[in-house]
């Protein structure tokens, strides 16, 4: 195994990851609040507070139970998506030091947002109620369209590096990021990454049309969960897509971990910003762009990378 | 002050509004989505997301039953708060008393879990026909029988949900209930139902072109809201919202006309709505497209609805942008 320089630290990092996720997550919240205020044409700052405010709103909110909910499974969904997006940072490397360095990093990162179907589908399925169930279907529909791509997205940096390990595919973009090199793959990621937060261009699953979809009867602690979940899987994403594609720790002056913190801020804010400018996709004609669109080109994509990485030897 | 007063501070610094149209009373609504945005409060999409349920205008006996259930379904703490008149005074002076209470009201207040089934207006459903209630014991779970079968409109057999669509569900016009009957997602059958309000606005305003103006904006952001496109919905709530507030419609028109040509211009909304809906949206933007009285277009409803799935259907009735003031006064 050549030496790609990541150190695995011990568990006992992990609450430090978790809050580092927790911050750029209440980051991300922030700036959506800001925008939002912007737009309904307040000054930006009154809207800086909404995580803070947010949170207290649903800590003093009291839970709620619907009849015939299905309560180990709806909470299991709902805290599901949290957990997922932890998970999937595990195998991020904050410049030298990684939680877990698996061999297979990227297919983890892979079965975890694979997690979120079931997750997102149980937050629908749990409070017995049609219009949550309804969403929870929605979020099916697009997952079956936006999987296949990203699941492609994400092999073509493991092609290029040869290697599904998360830290020798950041080390192996020398000066040359995967991004400028796979640019389809990157932005197929991109999208991915923005449906299984359902965030966005892909919120249909929590639409106003469905009264909130997956969030209708969610109120206090469990909406709250939700909610982060959502942010959690928005910041794992973004942090995922630096040593895949944006060339990890790399770039003068700082070190590696805060260039990866700068560069995952960034992205995520891009990802945050992106709910302003774009409507809602629905699912039954996302479909046909997934299959007949994104799938050819991501695997068209995998096929130039494999050429290049063959020719390279 | 203690832990307790903060966060409820804090809280209600950023309380969701559920709002409550009675038909006629649209003004009233509107009043009070402009006055929960200018506080930073946010409006809440359905009871479970709400703090405050805000009833704009008296509604008549059918809509104040349904208005009590959906506040029994408030997780709480709550508010309560009724909207009297149509002018900006009025949705201030209830919002600020809807703070004040949220403010204090706290273990006092009891919530009502386990709402029984049957009770759930716009936001949950039954299983099955509403006309065959019979118990057959285990079949009927939690008291709710199990769904009947029938065949949807590719031939496969699915189970019926009844789900009522309405009275109180944002962005749907006040006073209207569609009740649906489901195969999956897509609505096999509905009748319609208008529940009247008690009264109509006594303080409607004189300068009519404006508002009628506003009223087309507020359709138009109501349509943009639901086809997912929140900053194009704040963008049409505030367009409406300066006319109301006596902007003259000639001032407003350059922005409007930014609007129109952003939405217009986005290649998504042109590929996800069907080209009717986007028809009415552009024409509410531009003045070609009037909300008008129901009528006809009410009785029309349940075929225009019928094949259509969920998203379908709150996009076609969203684009009638359907007044029922006289058409509930009818009923």
């Amino acid at each position: 195994m050549p030496d790609v320089g990541v150190v695995e630290v011990g568990a006992t990092w992990a609450p430090a990851a978790v809050a580092v996720v927790a911050g750029l997550a209440v980051a991300a919240s922030a700036l959506d609040g800001a925008l939002a205020a912007r737009s309904a044409g307040r000054p930006a700052r009154t809207g800086l507070s909404a995580p803070l405010d947010e949170t207290a709103r649903l800590l003093r909110q009291r839970r709620r139970v619907t009849v015939a909910a299905d309560s180990a499974l709806w909470r299991a969904g709902g805290g599901g998506l949290l957990v997922a997006a932890l998970l999937m940072v595990v195998v991020v490397p904050l410049g030298r030091f990684t939680l877990a360095d698996l061999p297979v990093g990227i297919v983890w990162f892979n079965a975890m947002d694979v997690v979120v179907w079931a997750a997102v589908w149980l937050a629908g399925w749990g409070p017995n109620s049609a219009h949550a169930l309804v969403a929870g279907y929605r979020f099916l529909a697009l997952a079956l369209a936006y999987e296949l791509p990203l699941m492609f997205a994400l092999t073509a940096p493991a092609v290029a590096a040869g290697s599904l390990r998360v830290g020798e595919v950041a080390a192996s973009q020398d000066g040359w990021w995967y991004v400028v090199q796979m640019p389809v793959a990157f932005l197929v990621f991109c999208g991915g990454v923005v449906a299984f937060s359902v965030w966005g261009p892909f919120s249909v699953p929590a639409g106003a049309d469905v009264a909130g979809g997956i969030l209708t009867e969610l109120s206090g602690v469990d909406r709250l969960l939700v909610q982060a979940g959502r942010y959690a899987l928005m910041v794992a994403g973004s942090a995922f897509a630096v040593p895949l594609f944006l060339g990890g720790g790399a770039g003068p002056l700082m070190p590696g971990w805060a260039w990866v913190l700068v560069k995952t801020a960034l992205l995520l804010a891009v990802l945050v910003a992106l709910r302003r400018r774009l409507p809602a996709l629905p699912p039954d004609r996302f479909a046909e762009v997934g299959w007949l669109v994104l799938l050819p080109l991501t695997l068209l994509q995998v096929l130039v990378v494999a050429v290049l990485a063959v020719g390279r030897g | 002050m203690g832990v307790t007063e903060v966060l409820a501070g804090r809280a209600v610094r950023r309380a969701h509004v559920l709002t409550v149209e009675v038909p006629g009373w649209w003004l009233a609504r509107a009043r009070v989505e402009s006055a929960a945005v200018a506080r930073g409060w946010q409006l809440a999409t359905s009871p479970a997301d709400a703090d405050v349920l805000a009833v704009c205008g008296p509604p008549g006996d059918g809509l104040a039953a349904a208005v009590e259930r959906v506040w029994q379904q408030l997780p709480g703490p709550r508010a309560r708060v009724e909207v009297a008149g149509t002018d900006l005074g009025a949705a201030e002076t209830a919002l600020t008393r809807a703070a004040e209470l949220l403010q204090t009201t706290g273990a006092s207040d009891t919530p009502a879990d386990h709402v029984p089934p049957g009770q759930h207006d716009g936001h949950d459903a039954g299983h099955g026909a509403g006309h065959d209630s019979a118990m057959h014991g285990d079949m009927a779970p939690a008291g709710i029988p199990l769904a009947e079968g029938a065949d949807d409109r590719d031939g496969l057999e699915m189970d019926v949900l009844a789900v009522p669509l309405g009275p109180i569900l944002p962005c749907w016009p006040g006073g209207l209930v569609l009740r649906c009957r489901l195969h999956g997602d897509v609505v096999a059958e509905a009748t319609v139902d208008t529940l009247p309000a008690a009264a109509a606005p006594a303080d409607l305003p004189a300068a009519a072109t404006a508002v009628a103006v506003a009223r087309r904006h507020d359709a138009a952001g109501q349509l943009l809201e639901l086809a997912g496109w929140d900053d194009a919905a704040t963008a049409a709530r505030r367009l409406r919202d300066r006319l109301l507030a006596g902007e003259a419609p000639e001032r407003v028109g350059t922005d409007a006309g930014r609007l129109h040509q952003r939405v217009s211009r986005s290649r998504t909304l042109r590929w996800s709505l069907t080209a009717e809906v986007r028809d009415r949206l552009l024409g509410m933007l531009d003045g070609t497209v009037e909300a008008g009285p129901a009528g006809a277009a009410l009785e029309m409803l349940p075929g225009r609805v019928a094949g259509l799935d969920l998203a379908g259907v709150r996009l076609v009735v969203a684009g009638l942008a359907l007044d029922l003031s006289s058409a509930a006064a009818d009923a």
